[in-house]
C-alpha cells in the first residue's frame, strides 16, 4: 500500500489534492484508494492534515496515516523538527518552499511560485499532483488529468493540467540531476534550510520592490514586552492529566491552555511605536486577544532609553506623548491582519513569518541596527529578555 | 464609568481559542466577556465559538463557562441564574450571559430563547450573527440574507443563492416586551461594547443581536472583518438599535431607538458585491435589495426616532 | 404520618423532603399531578425551590443541567414524548456527571397516540448513561426519590438516576403511603455540594467542554466504571436508609420464592405486585413457582439475576416493551446475563401491558404453565404477545375454569 500523508494549512487545498490523488489512483479497474481529512476543531489557517492509501486490494484501515511513502507540506513552516519520524524507509518529503533543504530525503519545489504564474495565485496543491506522478508508478500522470477533469470546475482543468506537466518536468529533471533520492542515510534529524540559498536571494530581491516594509522588518525581531500583573487570561500549562482525575466530570480548570496557536501564521503584524498614537483600535479589534496594552512604566522605561519622543521632561523622569501603546502576544497571533487593517497611523504592517524570524535572530545578536525605530526595537529586546526567560521558567 | 479602550479590563476571558484566523463572532465574545467581567458565568451552545473555545484540554474561557445542547442555550442560562439564586450564591457582579450564534438563536434555538423571556430571566442573551451556519461549513439559516450563496443554497441555473428574506429577529424579541434588546455590530466596536454595558446593568432578560463577519462564509479577506462589519451597518443593510421595555421606557409597549441614523447610506451594491456569497446577484436582485432597505428605513425613521 | 396517596403524589412528597434547590419541569400525562403538587410546595413555602415553567422537556432537562452546574440540588419529571423530547440532554446529563433526579411516567410511545402506561419510554433510552430504577407501588415510589439522590450525587457514582412509575397502575392509583417527617429526611439525605463538577468563583470552571478521540474514550470509560460502582452504593444507601426510616429494601433485584423455583417470571414495576399474588396461589397448588423484579435495570444487576434463577428449569421475562425486529429489552438483558455466566437454560418473552392495556392473573397463571410446558418439552414460542398470539392465553383460560 502506498500512503500519503499532506500537511497544509486550512483552505489551501489539501484534502482536495488527497482526494484528487485518490480519484486518479482508483480509476484504473482494481485499483483502490481512500482518502480522508482529519477532522479537527481548528479553522481557517491552522496547520491540518490529510490522507491518501493507495493499494491493489480494497483498503480496510480507515484509520490516519502515521508513517508515509509521501509526506506532502504545502507550507514549509509546517516542516518541524520530526518530519522524520513520519516517513517510512524510503520515503520522500515534498515540500513547497524556495528554501534547499540538502537532504536527500526532501524534495524542495517552489509549488506556490509555479502556481501563482500559471493561476493568478498560488494555490500549490495540484503541482504536488504531478510530482507524485512523476514519482509514484501507482499513479499516472493521465490520471491525475483525468481526476481534475472529473473533479474541478471546467474552467481550471487547462491550467492545472498544465501545471501537472510542470511539475512533472521538473521532478524528473532533479531526478536524473540526482537532486534527491530516498536511499539516503537515516543520520541526520532536521534538515537544514539552505537560508542563504541563491533561490532564496531571488526571492527576497522580488519582494522588495516596496520596502516601506523594511523598518517593520526591523522592528520585527523584538521580544514582547509582558502582559499587564494580575490580568485574567487563559494560561499555557504543562500539567500531567491523569484520566482518573479529569474524566470523571466534564468540569475542568478554566482558561486551561495546552497549546499555542503560533503555527498558524505565516506573517505576523509589527508595531512601529514611533508611528503609533495609542489609539488603540488594534486592541480593540484583535478577534484573538492577542495585542495588549502595555504597561505605562514599561513605555517609560523605552522612552527615557530612545528619548525619541518624550516631548517633556517631569523631574528626572521623562514623560512620554502617548498615554498607551500596544505589544503583540506572537505565541497565539494568528497573524489575521484586522490590527493592520483597523490602524489609521500605518504604525502596524503584517511582516512574513521567514523574514520576522530572520530578524529575531538578528535582534539576539547585539548588533546595532539603522534608525531611531530599530533602537527602540533592540530597547524592547533587551528589556524583555529577562521577562521572556522568567516565562520560559514557569 | 463608561467601558472604552482606555478603560476596559486588560484581562482576556476568550483567548487561546481555534476560531479562524479574523473571526468577527470571537471579536465579538471577547469584547462583550471584557465588558461584563470575571464573574461573567457564559454559556454556549454547539456552534463556532464552542467549537472552538472548549476542546479539553484547551479550555479557552478564563471565566466560569460551559456548553449547552443546540437548542438549549436560554434553557441553560435559566438554569445557572436559579441555580446560583437558590442557593445563594451569586455575586452582585454576576451576569449570567449566553452567546450563540444565528442557527442558535433564531432557528433551533428560538423556542428556548421565547421561553426565557416570557419569564423574565435575569440573563443577557448575545447572539452573534454571522448570516449562516459557519461552524458546519456555511449552510443557510433564517438570519441568511436573500441572495448570499451558501453550501445549501447554491447558486446554479435555477437558483441564485438563498431565497428567502432575514428574519427579523430582533423585532421578535422584542415583540415579547422584553427590558431590553439591542442590535449592534462589530464594526462599531464602541456602540456594543455601551450596549453590553448597558445590558450588564439591567434586571431581567435582555437581548443583543450582534452582526459578526465570517471572513471564510462571507468571501471577504480575512482582515476586512472589521470593514465588513462597518459596511453593513454604513449601506444601511444592518442598523444600531435599541428597544426598551415597558419598565425602561415609561412607554406602554416600550420604545424603540436608533443608535445610529445616518443621512445618507453607502453604496448596497458595493457592500453586496465586494463579498463572494453574493456574486451571483444581478443587477435587478440588487435594486429589490436597495429598496427593501429603503422601505424598512423608512418606517425606523418615522417610528423609532423617540 | 400514614396517607392516601396516588403515585405522582407520593413521589413529589418524596421530592419534598429531598429539598432540591432548583424543579424545572413541563406537564404530561401521566406525570403532571407531580408538577401541580410540586408546584403548590413552593407556593405554600413548604418547599424552598426554584420552580421554573419552562416550555418544553428539552429546556426542562437543560436548565435542570444548568442549575446542576451551579452545584444545585434540581429535580425534573416527564413521561413518553416528553422523555424522547428531551432525549438529546440526557447524555449531557449523564455524560457530565449531573447527579439529577427524574421521575419518569412509563407511558406508550406514539404512533397511535396513546397516554396510558407501558415501559418503552424509558427502555428505549436504556443506553443514555443514567441509572434506570422501576418502583412497584408508591411507597416505594416516595422512597426512591429520597434513595436516588442518596446514590445519584455519591463521589464514586455521581451519575444521574430516572425513577421510573407505571403510568396509571401507580402514577393515578392511590394507596396507603408512610410519609416521614422532614427531620428523618435531613438526617438521612445531607445537602449537595457539587464540589468539582461545577462553577466556582474563586477558581473558575469550564463545564461540558469536547473532547477530541485521543480523550473521549477515558470519560466514557469512566462513566461506565463509575456507574458500576452504583450497586455497592445502593446496599449502603438502603442499609441507611433502613436505619432512619425502618423499611428495608432488597438492592438492585427483589426475589420471590426463587430458592426451590422451577418456573420463574422475571419483571419490572407495579407488574410485580400481580406475578406476588399468582405465586401464591400456584404454590399452594404446589407449584414451584418464583419472581425475580428487577429494580435496577441500569446498571444490571447480572450476576444477582443469574444466582436467583439458577436452577430453574424455564424462566419467563413479562415486560411491556418491544424492541421492534428483536424481542423485548429487558429478555435481551436477562439472556445476556445468563450468558456471561455460563448458564444455559430456556427463557421466553412475553410481551404485555402495552398502551396501558391489563396483564390478568390468569395471564400469569398462563405463564407459568406454558414455562412448565416447555420445560416437559412442548414447542414454545420464544417471544409472544399477551391478547394476541401467546399460549399464556389460552393456557390461562384453561388453569381458570
Amino acid at each position: 500500500m502506498i500512503e500519503v500523508l499532506w500537511h497544509g494549512r486550512g483552505g489551501q487545498g489539501a484534502f482536495t489534492a488527497a482526494r484528487l490523488l485518490g480519484a486518479a489512483a482508483s480509476l484504473i479497474d482494481g485499483r483502490h484508494a481512500l482518502a480522508f481529512p482529519s477532522f479537527g476543531p481548528e479553522r481557517r489557517g491552522a496547520p491540518m492534515r490529510a490522507f491518501t492509501k493507495l493499494a491493489d486490494e480494497p483498503i480496510g484501515d480507515r484509520s490516519a496515516v502515521a508513517r508515509a511513502d509521501y509526506v506532502v507540506y504545502l507550507d514549509d513552516t509546517l516542516l518541524g523538527d520530526e518530519w522524520a519520524d513520519e516517513l517510512k524507509p524510503g520515503g520522500l518529503v515534498l515540500v513547497n518552499s524556495v528554501l534547499a533543504f540538502h537532504d536527500p530525503r526532501i524534495l524542495s519545489i517552489d509549488a506556490d511560485g509555479m502556481s501563482a504564474a500559471v493561476l493568478g495565485r498560488p494555490i500549490p496543491n495540484t503541482v504536488f499532483l504531478g510530482a507524485i506522478s512523476a514519482l509514484c508508478e501507482h499513479v499516472r500522470a493521465e490520471d491525475v488529468k483525468e481526476a481534475i477533469r472529473q473533479y474541478m470546475p471546467p474552467k481550471l482543468h487547462a491550467k492545472n493540467i498544465s501545471l501537472v506537466d510542470a511539475a512533472r518536468e521538473l521532478v524528473e529533471r532533479l531526478s536524473c540531476d540526482g537532486a534527491f533520492g530516498s536511499a539516503c542515510s537515516e543520520a541526520d534529524g532536521a534538515p537544514h534550510a539552505g537560508a542563504a540559498d541563491s533561490e532564496r536571494s531571488e526571492s527576497a530581491a522580488a519582494e522588495s520592490v516596496d520596502r516601506t516594509i523594511d523598518r517593520f522588518v526591523a522592528l520585527a525581531g523584538a521580544p514582547q514586552p509582558p502582559r499587564p500583573d494580575g490580568c485574567a487570561i487563559p494560561t499555557l500549562r504543562c500539567d500531567e492529566l491523569q484520566p482518573e482525575k479529569y474524566a470523571r466530570s466534564t468540569c475542568y480548570e478554566a482558561g486551561f491552555l495546552v497549546a499555542k496557536n503560533a503555527g498558524w501564521r505565516n506573517v505576523r503584524p509589527v508595531v512601529d511605536r514611533v508611528a503609533c498614537t495609542g489609539c488603540l483600535e488594534c486592541y480593540m479589534h484583535c478577534p484573538d486577544g492577542t495585542i495588549y496594552k502595555v504597561d505605562a512604566d514599561f513605555d517609560d522605561a523605552v522612552g527615557a532609553s530612545t528619548g525619541a519622543d518624550a516631548t517633556e521632561v517631569d523631574g528626572a523622569k521623562p514623560k512620554r506623548r502617548r498615554p498607551a501603546l500596544v505589544a503583540v502576544d506572537y505565541d497565539f497571533c494568528k497573524g489575521c491582519g484586522v490590527c493592520a487593517k483597523v490602524c489609521r497611523f500605518e504604525a502596524i504592517a503584517m511582516v512574513s513569518e521567514r523574514e520576522a524570524l530572520a530578524s529575531e535572530r538578528t535582534a539576539d545578536a547585539p548588533t546595532a541596527v539603522e534608525g531611531s525605530a530599530a533602537t527602540a526595537g533592540i530597547a524592547f529586546a533587551s528589556n524583555a529578555s529577562e521577562q521572556a526567560k522568567g516565562a520560559d521558567a514557569r | 464609568m463608561a467601558v472604552n479602550a482606555r478603560t476596559i479590563a486588560d484581562d482576556e476571558f476568550f483567548f487561546g481559542h481555534k476560531a479562524c484566523a479574523g473571526c468577527g463572532g470571537s471579536l465579538a465574545v471577547r469584547a462583550a466577556l471584557k465588558v461584563l467581567g470575571p464573574n461573567a458565568v457564559a454559556a454556549l451552545p454547539a456552534g463556532c465559538m464552542s467549537a472552538v473555545g472548549f476542546n479539553f484540554p484547551q479550555l479557552s474561557f478564563a471565566n466560569n463557562a460551559m456548553i449547552t445542547p443546540f437548542a438549549a442555550t436560554a434553557s441553560v442560562l435559566t438554569g445557572i441564574e436559579v441555580g446560583l439564586r437558590a442557593q445563594g450564591k451569586k455575586p452582585d457582579d454576576c451576569t449570567v450571559v449566553g452567546f450563540a450564534g444565528d442557527g442558535g438563536t433564531a432557528d433551533i434555538g428560538i423556542q428556548a430563547l421565547s421561553g426565557a423571556i416570557d419569564r423574565n430571566d435575569d440573563v443577557l442573551y448575545i447572539c452573534y450573527d454571522n448570516e449562516a451556519y459557519m461552524n458546519t461549513g456555511i449552510q443557510k439559516s433564517s438570519l441568511t440574507p436573500f441572495g448570499a450563496k451558501t453550501t445549501t443554497t447554491p447558486v446554479g441555473a435555477n437558483a441564485r443563492g438563498c431565497l428567502t428574506q432575514k428574519k427579523n429577529l430582533f423585532e421578535i424579541v422584542a415583540a415579547h416586551g422584553i427590558p431590553y434588546a439591542a442590535t449592534a455590530s462589530v464594526g462599531y466596536l464602541n456602540d456594543f461594547i455601551r450596549k453590553v454595558e448597558r445590558a450588564r446593568d439591567i434586571e431581567g432578560t435582555r437581548y443583543i443581536h450582534v452582526i459578526a463577519p465570517c471572513p471564510t462564509g462571507w468571501g471577504r479577506a480575512e482582515d476586512e472583518m472589521v470593514d465588513m462589519a462597518k459596511d453593513i451597518v454604513d449601506c444601511g443593510l444592518w442598523y444600531l438599535a435599541e428597544y426598551e421595555g415597558e419598565q425602561l421606557s415609561g412607554q406602554p409597549g416600550g420604545r424603540f431607538h436608533l443608535s445610529r441614523n445616518p443621512k445618507e447610506f453607502g453604496s448596497v451594491e458595493a457592500y453586496l458585491r465586494s463579498q463572494g456569497r453574493f456574486k451571483a446577484l444581478t443587477d435587478e436582485d440588487i435594486a429589490v435589495v436597495e429598496a427593501a432597505r429603503d422601505a424598512k428605513w423608512e418606517v425606523m425613521q418615522r417610528e423609532w426616532q423617540g | 404520618m400514614k396517607r392516601f396517596l396516588s403515585g405522582d403524589e407520593a413521589l413529589a412528597e418524596g421530592v419534598r423532603l429531598a429539598r432540591p434547590q432548583v424543579i424545572s419541569a413541563y406537564p404530561i400525562t401521566p406525570q403532571t399531578v407531580v408538577v401541580e403538587r410540586l408546584s403548590e410546595m413552593v407556593e405554600d413555602g413548604s418547599l424552598a425551590a426554584e420552580y421554573v415553567h419552562v416550555e418544553s422537556e428539552h429546556s426542562a432537562l437543560s436548565c435542570a443541567i444548568g442549575a446542576s452546574a451551579t452545584g444545585a440540588r434540581t429535580f425534573t419529571a416527564t413521561s413518553s414524548q416528553g422523555l424522547l423530547y428531551m432525549a438529546e440532554c440526557l447524555t449531557y446529563a449523564s455524560g457530565g456527571r449531573f447527579p439529577i433526579v427524574m421521575m419518569n411516567a412509563n407511558r406508550a410511545t406514539a404512533l397511535p397516540w396513546n397516554i396510558y402506561g407501558d415501559q418503552r419510554d424509558s427502555l428505549a433510552l436504556l443506553d443514555h448513561g443514567w441509572i434506570q430504577v422501576y418502583a412497584e407501588n408508591n411507597q416505594e415510589a416516595l422512597d426512591l426519590a429520597l434513595m436516588a439522590y442518596a446514590v445519584a450525587e455519591d463521589p464514586a457514582v455521581r451519575t444521574p438516576v430516572m425513577v421510573n412509575l407505571d403510568g396509571f397502575a401507580l402514577t393515578h392509583t392511590y394507596e396507603t403511603v408512610d410519609v416521614p417527617a422532614p427531620e428523618q429526611a435531613d438526617a438521612f439525605l445531607p445537602p449537595y455540594d457539587g464540589v468539582g463538577n461545577r462553577f466556582d468563583f474563586d477558581h473558575p470552571t469550564n463545564i461540558g467542554y469536547s473532547a477530541g478521540p485521543e480523550y473521549n474514550r477515558y470519560y466514557k470509560y469512566w462513566e461506565h466504571r463509575d456507574m458500576m460502582n452504583a450497586p455497592a452504593v445502593i446496599e449502603r444507601v438502603e442499609a441507611r436508609f433502613a436505619a432512619v426510616f425502618g423499611r428495608r429494601y432488597s438492592g438492585m433485584i427483589e426475589t420471590v420464592a426463587c430458592d426451590d423455583a422451577d418456573f420463574i417470571i422475571v419483571t419490572l414495576g407495579s407488574t410485580a405486585g400481580l406475578v406476588r399474588s399468582v405465586i401464591e396461589q400456584l404454590r399452594a397448588e404446589g407449584v414451584r413457582v418464583g419472581l425475580v423484579r428487577i429494580r435496577y435495570l441500569r446498571p444490571m444487576p447480572s450476576a444477582l439475576v443469574v444466582e436467583a434463577l439458577r436452577g430453574a428449569k424455564a424462566v419467563g421475562v413479562l415486560e411491556q416493551d418491544i424492541s421492534f425486529g428483536a424481542e423485548g429489552t429487558v429478555c435481551t438483558n436477562v439472556d445476556a446475563a445468563l450468558h456471561q455466566a455460563g448458564v444455559m437454560m430456556p427463557t421466553y418473552n412475553f410481551v404485555g401491558g402495552l398502551g396501558g392495556d391489563d396483564i390478568s392473573e390468569a395471564q400469569v397463571a398462563g405463564i407459568f404453565r406454558v414455562l412448565q410446558q416447555a420445560a416437559e418439552g412442548a414447542d414454545v414460542p420464544r417471544v409472544s404477545f399477551l391478547g394476541i398470539d401467546s399460549p399464556a392465553d389460552v393456557l390461562g383460560a384453561e388453569g381458570g375454569r
